[in-house]
């Protein structure tokens, strides 16, 4: 197999532009995500039986449906439903976040799950209420353990926020495919995306590496 | 230590997501300028040179669009997405038109409205540089590649209709195409005329087999009821004598 590289080199900072975009909408999505996350993961352990259902019913949609349907979806459907012209950019943001906070409500549980429930008895029985249990006890607490299982929730979101290029996101894979057309060479402008995602997953990882042993060693 | 922390995360996020949302292109314009939506991914009729930086839509449909807009006296504001989300994206009313290398079809008449056409799209083959198709005729038994939702798509319906035992494969860009030659997985694409001459120019190994078929029309599309279809159709009339010279300059033959 022959590979032409030469003719891409001079669009490869055209592809790696979309660097910033990837990196952008995966921050977001996470960090966003997290939140709405660690919110449905305190309705699904909350004693009030409404909470848990309604919770365990959003989870089990942005669980049982494809990513990609989710954000065709709500890029379509919203502008024909509320006359809203909702951007890629807050499709994606708002598909990312609603996804990704599903799986991560789940981590969150089991977290908090796999704190002793001797804590928050001891906690309840000193007069400290839930929501301050919660907040300084339990969840710190379960957030250390599911470290690990947070980090994969980020890498995954890296490479699926390459859906975005399905509704025109102009993210590194959306980049490579306008090159790949624009030449008619697929392999190469697939290779160097491939590549980009690989860094940035790896950087990701080491990173997350270093903050897991400064939360160990605190 | 640890709030501060948090704080410092939240403030990143903050920042990236005010930084990043206005970056971001609005769609919605003021009221002067007609937003076009197109899919920069098929040359010569719309693609980028991202070896300039890419970041302005080139090409014969491009041209096109702004002899009109010059004529209409309007500005336009150019607008990328998938070529599978280009009508629903009229439909939701995210663009006032599209440019596309588009034919109107009957089943895209159910959902959106069309100008008069702009452009006589001629279609040709493109084979292995040792292939033994020499002309539509030759396609019997074979497998042949069109792109979904082309002009090309319906020419080859018509194709597979006349000559027996055609296989049509649509794939969603020409590049998947001549992926797809490249190796092997079909015989043929049928492609616009000018498609097949930018292909083969630059890749190697691939030639053109012209065939006898007539061309199919291009058009731009509009929502339904749309209000510019009669002023387009009427900067077009006006525009013929342009679009000559816009074709001599990214069409070759």
């Amino acid at each position: 197999m022959f590979l032409d590289f030469e003719r891409i080199w001079p669009s490869v900072p055209y592809i790696l532009q979309g660097v910033q975009v990837t990196l952008a909408y995966t921050s977001v999505s996470l960090f966003l995500g997290f939140f709405w996350g660690t919110f449905l993961a305190l309705f699904k352990v909350s004693h009030t039986k409404p909470l848990v259902w309604v919770a365990g019913f959003y989870t089990s949609i942005f669980r049982g449906t494809p990513l990609l349907l989710q954000l065709m979806l709500i890029y379509h459907a919203i502008p024909q439903l509320t006359g809203y012209n909702i951007s890629i950019w807050e499709a994606g943001i708002l598909t990312f976040t609603l996804n990704s906070g599903a799986y991560v409500a789940e981590h969150i549980r089991g977290g908090i799950n796999a704190v002793d429930k001797g804590q928050m008895e001891a906690a309840l029985s000193l007069g400290i209420s839930y929501p301050f249990i919660m907040k300084d006890i339990i969840l710190p607490q379960a957030i250390r353990t599911i470290l690990p299982s947070l980090v994969n929730e980020a890498i995954d979101l890296l490479k699926e926020s390459a859906l975005i290029s399905v509704i025109g996101g102009a993210d590194i894979l959306w980049r490579a495919q306008i090159v790949a057309s624009e030449k008619y060479l697929y392999f190469e402008p697939l290779l160097i995306a491939g590549a980009a995602y690989y860094v940035l997953v790896m950087i990701l990882t080491i990173a997350a590496r270093i903050l897991e042993k400064k939360l160990k060693t605190t | 230590m640890k709030n501060k922390m948090t704080f410092n995360f939240l403030s990143l996020g903050l920042c990236l997501f005010l930084f990043v949302g206005c970056g971001e292109k609005k769609v919605e314009s003021d009221k002067e300028a007609l937003v076009v939506i197109t899919s920069p991914d098929n040359p010569p009729f719309e693609f980028k040179d991202t070896a300039k930086g890419g970041d302005k839509v080139i090409g014969f449909d491009m041209d096109v669009i702004q002899k009109l807009s010059e004529y209409l006296g309007r500005p336009i504001q150019i607008v990328e997405a998938d070529f599978a989300s280009l009508i629903p994206s009229l439909q939701s009313g995210r663009a006032d038109m599209a440019i596309s290398e588009l034919a109107p079809t009957e089943e895209r008449r159910k959902s959106v409205d069309f100008s008069n056409p702009y452009y006589s799209n001629t279609s040709a083959l493109i084979v292995p540089q040792n292939s033994s198709i020499t002309s539509e005729n030759d396609l019997q038994g074979q497998k042949l590649g069109v792109q979904l939702g082309s002009t090309n798509e319906i020419t080859g319906r018509k194709l597979a209709e006349k000559i027996p035992h055609i296989t049509l494969l649509s794939l969603s860009k020409v590049g998947n195409l001549v992926q797809e030659l490249k190796s092997g997985r079909i015989q043929a694409a049928l492609v616009a005329g000018a498609v097949a001459k930018k292909v083969t120019k630059s890749t190697p190994g691939l030639k053109v087999v012209k065939i006898n078929i007539p061309p199919e029309e291009l058009v731009i599309v509009f929502p339904k009821g749309s209000p510019h279809v009669a002023s387009i159709n009427e900067a077009l009339e006006k525009i013929k004598g342009d679009i000559k010279d816009i074709e001599s300059r990214w069409i070759t033959l």
